[in-house]
């Protein structure tokens, strides 16, 4: 009797373990199937996205026409009757905004005027006319921006003259503390004298030469000299422009 | 003299002063037209700059009278009151109200200020929320004040008291609560007391 209880016992929990390793067979297969089964849901879904729709919007085509947006000169002296308007009316934000565009106007016509000064071409360096740019924010702090680039090879001369600009200040700060002095061999950064103003010469690897001159009450002049062979040369780039004429141009004193 | 003749002369004065301020507007936008005109650029533009500081200063008269007098158990003082911002050198669109005394530890202020350049920083923290730190010793919170999206900065001064900046960026605008001697609770129920909505409106 004990023997045949043994041999049931046995016998029973052999079965049981048989099912559970079978059930966990079972479901793992289970298992493996729904996670085919949700693999094969979002393959099939990538490939059913795949083909691009025009009619909902969905296009991979690259634009390859189209003239842009159509360049309009502010309209300074209806600016400024539109402010005056506005004023009277006691709409006194589009009285603002109608200022704030008259000076846009006018600091660009300033920015053309002092690109039209500076010259041509820099020693070998052409100008580059489809680089000049003139912005104006009409914001103090932002001020007004000329640019040009002059170029031949892999030399590129960039000039920045800002004014009303918070560039000034960086600048301001290190000419005003007295500059430092330094033993090493190879300075990258020195205070010098360009026609008569104080202003800061850098040097750094990766992007050439740098000169800021500040001048006036507002403004700067900032010139990148890249591959350039020395600092003579770039000073020498640096003396084809006159500080004094784009000084007079700008209103400054 | 009599009171009649002193009513007449205030009376005067009073005409007189109510019409300088738009007349000044309008006698510098006449000055920047006609500098236009004989190509004189940057006498035009700086007639234009004069004019712009000049409707700023309406503005912020109009947004002045928008602000809470009271704020909590601190009144304002109208005399510092502040529209121009020259004494800062700025010269866009500056209004200031402070509330209570400084001295009596417990103070508030309000600054609007327009293209300001702490702008970018701000809305570059409000619109990123994974660099928010969380946890009690986060000194800097993203907070609403009405429908507005607002930093709350928590300063600690030297002896260990602390003081609040709320930071409401909105449009090209930016205004600033400042708070001395208040809870974080209450600096934003008074900051919530602010009708930025409104000011937005007006400035926009």
């Amino acid at each position: 009797m004990k023997k045949i209880l043994t041999l049931l016992t046995a016998a029973i929990i052999g079965l049981a373990s048989a099912n559970q390793i079978h059930a966990q067979r079972f479901l793992n297969k289970l298992q493996d199937r729904a996670e085919d089964k949700i693999l094969d849901e979002i393959f099939d879904e990538d490939e059913k996205e795949a083909p691009p729709d025009r009619e909902t919007g969905k296009t991979s085509t690259s634009n390859t026409r189209g003239e842009g947006l159509s360049a309009s000169a502010i309209d300074v002296p209806a600016c400024i009757d539109a402010a005056s308007a506005s004023y009277k009316s006691e709409k006194y934000t589009q009285s603002r905004n109608s200022v704030r565009e008259a000076i846009q106007g006018i600091e660009l016509e300033i920015g053309k005027k002092v690109l039209e000064s500076l010259p041509q071409s820099v020693n070998d360096l052409s100008g580059q006319a489809d680089a000049d740019r003139v912005t104006s924010s009409g914001i103090n702090f932002a001020g007004l921006m000329i640019e040009r680039e002059y170029a031949k090879g892999d030399q590129e001369l960039r000039v920045v003259i800002a004014n009303n600009s918070a560039w000034l200040t960086s600048v301001n700060l290190y000419l005003s503390s007295g500059g430092y002095a330094t033993t090493e061999e190879q300075p990258d950064y020195k205070k010098i004298t360009f026609q008569g103003y104080q202003g800061v010469i850098e040097y750094d690897e990766g992007s050439g030469y740098k000169l800021s001159v500040p001048f006036g009450q507002s403004s700067i002049f900032v010139l990148n000299g890249i591959n350039f062979s020395n600092e003579q040369q770039v000073m020498n780039a640096a003396g084809k422009f006159s500080i004094d004429n784009i000084k007079r141009q700008l209103g400054e004193q | 003299m009599n009171i009649k003749s002193l009513t007449i002369i205030s009376l005067i004065l009073f005409l007189v002063t109510g019409t300088l301020y738009p007349q000044s507007f309008e006698s510098k936008l006449s000055e920047a037209q006609s500098a236009y005109k004989n190509g004189e650029l940057n006498d035009a533009r700086m007639a234009l700059q004069e004019a712009l500081n000049e409707v700023n200063m309406t503005i912020g008269k109009e947004v002045l009278a928008l602000l809470p007098k009271t704020m909590k158990d601190l009144s304002s003082d109208a005399t510092q009151d502040d529209v121009s911002g020259t004494g800062l050198g700025y010269a866009g669109l500056y209004v200031s109200r402070t509330y209570g005394q400084a001295e009596n530890k417990k103070s508030a202020s309000v600054v609007i200020i327009t293209d300001s350049p702490l702008l970018a920083g701000i809305n570059s923290i409000l619109s990123l929320p994974a660099i928010m730190t969380s946890g009690a010793d986060s000194n800097q919170k993203r907070i609403k004040i009405g429908t507005y999206k607002a930093l709350l900065q928590i300063n600690e001064a030297e002896d260990g008291t602390k003081n609040y900046d709320v930071q409401v960026p909105f449009g090209n605008s930016l205004l600033t609560f400042h708070c001395e001697g208040y809870s974080e609770a209450d600096v934003v129920a008074m900051a919530n007391t602010i009708p930025v909505a409104r000011i937005d409106e007006k400035i926009r």
